[in-house]
């Protein structure tokens, strides 16, 4: 069985869940999505790993690496498990607001450094950059229009999963989507949701 | 003003430095919240985050800076959890638009200043993939802050860390 562990703040709203979730559609076995929100026992932290056969964690970049909520269940679980934890593989699918994917590059590197530390085996991440659009476009097949990349991404990571090999890490954009149409829809983006709080635009430069 | 930011006890530190004016010192005291990605430090109270605790102006007191201090364990090339929190928590330091800086997208500033950053990480037998990985953290942190990287320094032990600390 693959667990498909979520460590998002957001939860089941969240664009790292709707990523675990299409890869769960290209898994040909047994998924469990877990959220590491709920996850608060020791014991709960080891039966992820003991009722898995690999495990796949979920992550946004926050401030250029993993959210604090990851490291600390990777400092515990280095604190609890080492020498004991059962040697499954490790995968990640990490996500961005920003455009580039190359900016992933440091929470996969935390990852695989964990896995050197408790002598886990690192199996390779997707990284997905421009994550705040793509978390939003289900309705386009995996193999169209701007998803074409990151589909094709998802579905190498799924045949290394099935098979527990190991993948260099892979790096995904929109496809065909430029970079400066994404920071114009972006940064519009601020003011409308900032509206919908009550908030003028000029408010949102405000300093304290 | 200097912020220090660190994951040790308060009395670990040295006097000149829990009694210093200049000095403000950020510490765990066990309640910190985590940040939740919900932007409402820049879509609902722009400038502060929405969680009240005593963290919740970290944004303000960067804006305020000229230095930051932080020493933090090594957690296989991240800072530990709890400076990672301060540093989740910050963020409304910086404006929710973006910008290109240096070829890469990023957050457009809030405020003015630059700050210098120096960094002091400490842990047993910190690995060479480790220290590149927190190096670059650092990096990208000061480039996503529009800081400057002063120093990034490893040490064996919280003790040897804070001997060598720049004041």
């Amino acid at each position: 069985m693959v667990i498909l562990l979520n460590c998002s703040f957001r939860g089941e709203k969240s664009n790292t869940r709707y990523f675990l979730g299409q890869l769960e559609t290209l898994l040909n076995e047994p998924c469990r999505h877990a959220a590491l929100n709920r996850i608060k026992e020791e014991q709960e932290r080891a039966e992820l790993f003991s009722d898995a056969d690999a495990i796949v964690l979920g992550m946004p970049l926050y401030v250029d690496g993993p959210p604090a909520q990851a490291v600390e269940f990777m400092e515990r679980l280095y604190e609890e498990g080492r020498g004991r934890l059962k040697r499954i593989p490790v995968y990640v699918v990490a996500n961005m607001g920003f455009y580039e994917s190359r900016q992933l590059h440091i929470l996969l590197s935390v990852v695989k450094n964990w896995c050197a530390r408790l002598d886990l085996s690192y199996g390779g991440g997707l990284a997905i950059g421009a994550g705040e659009m793509m978390g939003g476009l289900g309705k386009i097949p995996l193999d169209q229009g701007p998803n074409k990349e990151m589909g094709q991404g998802l579905k190498k990571l799924a045949a290394h999963i099935g098979k527990r090999t190991d993948t260099e890490d892979l790096y995904v954009e929109p496809t065909g989507f430029p970079r400066r149409l994404y920071l114009l829809a972006a940064g519009m983006s601020w003011g409308r949701q900032a509206k919908k709080n009550g908030v003028k635009r000029k408010e949102i430069k405000r300093r304290r | 003003m200097k912020i220090l930011i660190h994951d040790l006890k308060n009395e670990d530190l040295p006097d000149v430095i829990k009694s210093s004016q200049d000095v403000k010192i950020i510490s765990d005291n066990g309640k910190i919240k985590r940040c939740t990605g919900c932007f409402g430090c820049w879509i609902k109270t722009p400038g502060q985050c929405i969680l009240e605790d005593e963290y919740q102006r970290m944004g303000e007191l960067l804006g305020k800076a000229e230095e930051v201090i932080l020493i933090s364990r090594c957690s296989f090339g991240s800072y530990s959890s709890f400076v990672k929190n301060v540093m989740d928590r910050s963020i409304s330091y910086m404006l929710p638009g973006f910008t290109i800086r240096e070829h890469e997208m990023h957050h457009k500033a809030r405020y003015h200043n630059h700050i210098k950053l120096r960094v002091y990480f400490y842990g047993e037998e910190i690995t060479q993939a480790e220290k590149n990985t927190a190096e670059d953290l650092v990096r990208a942190n000061a480039l996503n802050f529009q800081g400057i990287v002063e120093e990034i320094l490893f040490y064996p032990d919280k003790y040897k860390c804070l001997e060598n600390v720049k004041w």
